[in-house]
């Protein structure tokens, strides 16, 4: 969750029709949970680069399928009146379904990426994970570092408990992604990153949530 | 921002100044890092898991840990103080003095905002290079939430598994026990 925008927490909660019709007008992005907005943090250059290498990596596999990878730009809502965020990627196979007609927000997502960064970690790990869990079609959560070539991913069987997990780490590793039946390479992804050293013992801030 | 070379202690000067010290660090590729001091809630939790783990070992093989002992994951890499560590057989430390263990079969930390990051991010990723490290546990403080991470020995880490709500267990299979979160987080107010 980003930068907390009310501190009035006794002030009226915004319903979730009246956030999404700020957001289409706002300049910058926000998520919505239970009645607040939070501004979400830009990313990087890196961290904009790696999303889109995964991005590329994800449709040059899927080409052909019936499926969809969708950008940060595509809102997921995870339940009415709770998370609505943007993932970094989301790829939906067969029909995409929306929240709305005006098809502002996804509620189908079959997988999600994270490209993890030093302010978020914490949340895409903890609590949006916990969130992300709610939604009946995932069944793949990926994790991206941008300090190594490492990629972690959690999984589960459709409808089953989320009992799978593994990392792929090192140029020479590949990433199997089961719900997909596609494996990436960390070499086609990594090729041309930068890798970001983030010291240890260092951390921000966690924002309340 | 300049770079202010810091010359780098070596592991052996880390435990001389730690033996004298009044507040805990950690140990990182030549560097010292004060550790924060925990929680009410993060001390309960903590001291509930000790003895909900040790209650249940009692009679085997098995010795739980509290946060007063060192895990070193690699000489001259990291050096920390898990919340709780378990080793079962015989416990094996880097010296005769017993300051540092090295083959814990479990470790548990529990969550705080401010190590959150670090605990499911960098520390995981050290953790598991420990050999003899089967299970990884998480306990939440803002809900009743246990996860767990879990691996074969010497297999690659595959396992994962959440026990959600009161009414959920979690089971720690690399010790063969199960553990109610009804027991762990009983009488624990979370706030909003």
């Amino acid at each position: 969750m980003g930068l907390h925008l009310r501190d009035d927490e006794d002030g009226p909660k915004l319903t979730v029709e009246e956030y999404l019709a700020i957001e289409r007008e706002a300049e910058c992005k926000s998520e919505y949970y239970r009645g607040e907005m939070f501004a979400m943090a830009g990313g990087t250059g890196n961290h904009s680069d790696l999303a889109g290498c995964v991005n590329w990596a994800l449709r040059n596999r899927l080409a052909g399928r019936a499926c969809k990878v969708y950008n940060s730009d595509m809102k997921v809502q995870i339940e009415p009146g709770g998370l609505n965020t943007y993932p970094d990627l989301s790829v939906v196979c067969c029909k995409p379904v929306f929240s709305t007609p005006t098809k502002e927000a996804l509620i189908n997502p079959k997988l999600i990426v994270e490209v993890l960064s030093r302010s978020t970690e914490a949340n895409d790990r903890g609590f949006k994970f916990q969130e992300y869990k709610k939604i009946a079609s995932l069944e793949e959560y990926v994790l991206v570092s941008q300090t190594a070539p490492l990629i972690e991913f959690f999984g589960r069987r459709p409808g089953a408990a989320w009992t799978d997990y593994s990392e792929a780490r090192g140029m020479g590793a590949r990433l199997e992604l089961k719900s997909l039946n596609i494996e990436l390479s960390l070499e086609e992804i990594y090729r041309e990153i930068e890798l970001q050293e983030w010291k240890h013992g260092c951390t921000d801030p966690q924002i309340d949530r | 921002m300049i770079a202010v070379p810091i010359p780098k202690l070596a592991v052996e000067e880390y435990l001389a100044i730690e033996r004298e010290a009044e507040y805990r660090s950690e140990y990182y590729r030549g560097e010292m890092f004060a550790m924060a001091g925990g929680t009410g809630k993060h001390s309960i939790l903590a001291a509930r898991m000790i003895r909900l783990l040790g209650n249940r070992l009692e009679g085997r093989a098995c010795e739980t840990y509290t946060s007063d002992m060192k895990v070193q994951i690699e000489p001259g890499g990291l050096n920390t103080y898990p919340d709780v560590s378990v080793v079962c057989g015989k416990p094996e430390y880097t010296s005769d003095v017993e300051e540092v263990l090295v083959n814990p079969k479990v470790i548990v930390e529990v969550l705080s905002k401010s190590t959150e990051a670090q605990d499911r991010g960098s520390k995981f990723q050290e953790y598991k290079k420990i050999a003899s490290l089967e299970e990884y546990v998480l306990v939440s403080r803002s809900e009743p939430l246990v996860e767990r991470f879990g691996r074969r020995p010497g297999a690659a880490w595959t396992q994962y598994a959440e026990a959600h709500g009161m009414d959920a267990t979690i089971e720690l299979e690399s010790l063969g026990i199960a553990i109610p979160l009804e027991e762990i987080y009983r009488g624990i107010a979370f706030e909003g």
